[in-house]
């Protein structure tokens, strides 16, 4: 009875701790990120958003959410967003940004580049570091709309 | 004790499962095959016998699942007691943290970032032209800008490290996003308070190149220190 009590017991341990090690997945649609200048940008039912101005270049904010703390002061094992640039000539730059909790005192950015007229492209940011209670943001220019299809994000992903 | 508490609800829990669960797969007779169907009843009276005997382990199973958890929530209670009022002890307090404390060993973890991307860009060799131009680059971006400055620059052949200075955080935005058209390369900045000022620690590519991973960079910086 004991030791079938002790193995029922390291099968269901074994078992919970095989599920919860997989990779820390998020999956976000671009429709979480908002324009810094206050104005909105194009949010599409797909849960992509778009900059449908015509006259400006647009900074979207999206928010990272940072659930688990890894030990290695890293900030992600991967961070993807996929973007679209159909400005024939403007490059879209993606920041993927940590920060210490007062947002000044010191941090740390990542940024990658999309070239003029790409199809939609994963852009990815390698690992950088995060203070322990820190937090994370993606922020993309997106150049302005030169028809006949805008520029803008579809939805990024991370893995912590 | 609580800790074997948990293992025993555990296992009970399991065993209950496992036992509903053999009850539900036991196989019952259809009724259809008329010719054996005395042999059905037989079966099935064999079987009603096994799940009645299933049935009571089960219940008795639930009984000491319900014993179990009002020993928990009894244990619990005279926790939380104990805890609201300690018992003197001569050991030493554990304090959590300072913010100051916590502050100083992310920045320090920040620093050591820093030297991992200059230990990779060391192994590499020098590259004076690449210099030269980045430089170039750096300059054109910061024009406009007041109180940014481009300090000492090294380019090896896959990274470069700059050392910049800027006002403030809304000056580094524009810094980035006008080197972000100049140079086209992919970088990585470190930014740190330095009195009124930003400290900025600037790692850029060469064009077609990819970063490095900054996670691989401090395991080997790691693994080299430990040696």
């Amino acid at each position: 009875m004991k030791s079938l009590v002790i193995a029922t017991t390291l099968t269901l341990v074994i078992t919970t701790v095989s599920t919860s090690a997989g990779a820390d997945s998020k999956f976000y649609p671009a429709t979480l990120c908002n324009a810094i200048d206050g104005a909105s940008p194009s949010y599409w039912t797909t849960g992509a958003a778009f900059n449908a101005s015509t006259t400006v270049d647009r900074y979207f904010v999206c928010p990272v959410v940072r659930d688990t703390v890894r030990t290695d002061g890293s900030s992600w094992s991967s961070l993807v967003v996929t973007a679209l640039n159909l400005h024939p000539t403007i490059w879209m730059t993606c920041f993927a940004a940590t920060s210490y909790p007062d947002d000044y005192e010191f941090g740390h950015v990542d940024a990658n580049q999309l070239h003029p007229s790409s199809d939609w492209t994963d852009l990815s940011f390698p690992t950088i570091s995060v203070p322990s209670t820190g937090y994370m943001v993606l922020n993309c220019r997106v150049p302005r709309f030169t028809g006949p299809y805008p520029s803008g994000l579809a939805s990024y992903r991370i893995d912590e | 004790m609580r800790y074997k508490t948990m293992i025993g609800i555990v296992s009970a829990a399991t065993l209950a499962v496992g036992l509903t669960w053999l009850v539900r797969q036991t196989p019952r007779g259809s009724g259809d095959d008329r010719d054996s169907r005395s042999g059905a009843l037989a079966r099935g009276h064999d079987d009603r016998s096994r799940i009645e005997a299933m049935q009571r382990d089960v219940n008795a199973l639930h009984l000491s699942v319900a014993q179990l958890d009002r020993q928990v929530a009894g244990a619990s209670a005279s926790k939380d007691a104990s805890a609201r009022a300690p018992e003197p002890s001569d050991e030493p307090e554990h304090k959590p943290p300072s913010r100051e404390e916590r502050r100083q060993a992310a920045l320090e973890r920040h620093r050591q970032q820093i030297a991992a991307l200059d230990g990779h860009m060391r192994l590499e060799v020098e590259d004076k032209v690449l210099a030269v131009e980045l430089h170039g680059e750096l300059v054109r971006s910061v024009e406009g800008l007041p109180g940014s400055a481009v300090g000492s620059i090294e380019c090896h052949a896959s990274l470069c490290r700059a050392e910049m200075t800027h006002a403030d955080p809304s000056t580094l935005q524009r810094f980035m996003e006008e080197f972000s058209q100049t140079g086209h390369r992919p970088f990585s900045l470190f930014h740190e308070r330095d009195g009124e000022r930003l400290k900025v620690t600037l790692f850029t590519a060469r064009s077609g190149a990819s970063m490095p991973d900054l996670a691989n960079e401090a395991r080997t910086v790691a693994r080299a220190s430990q040696r």
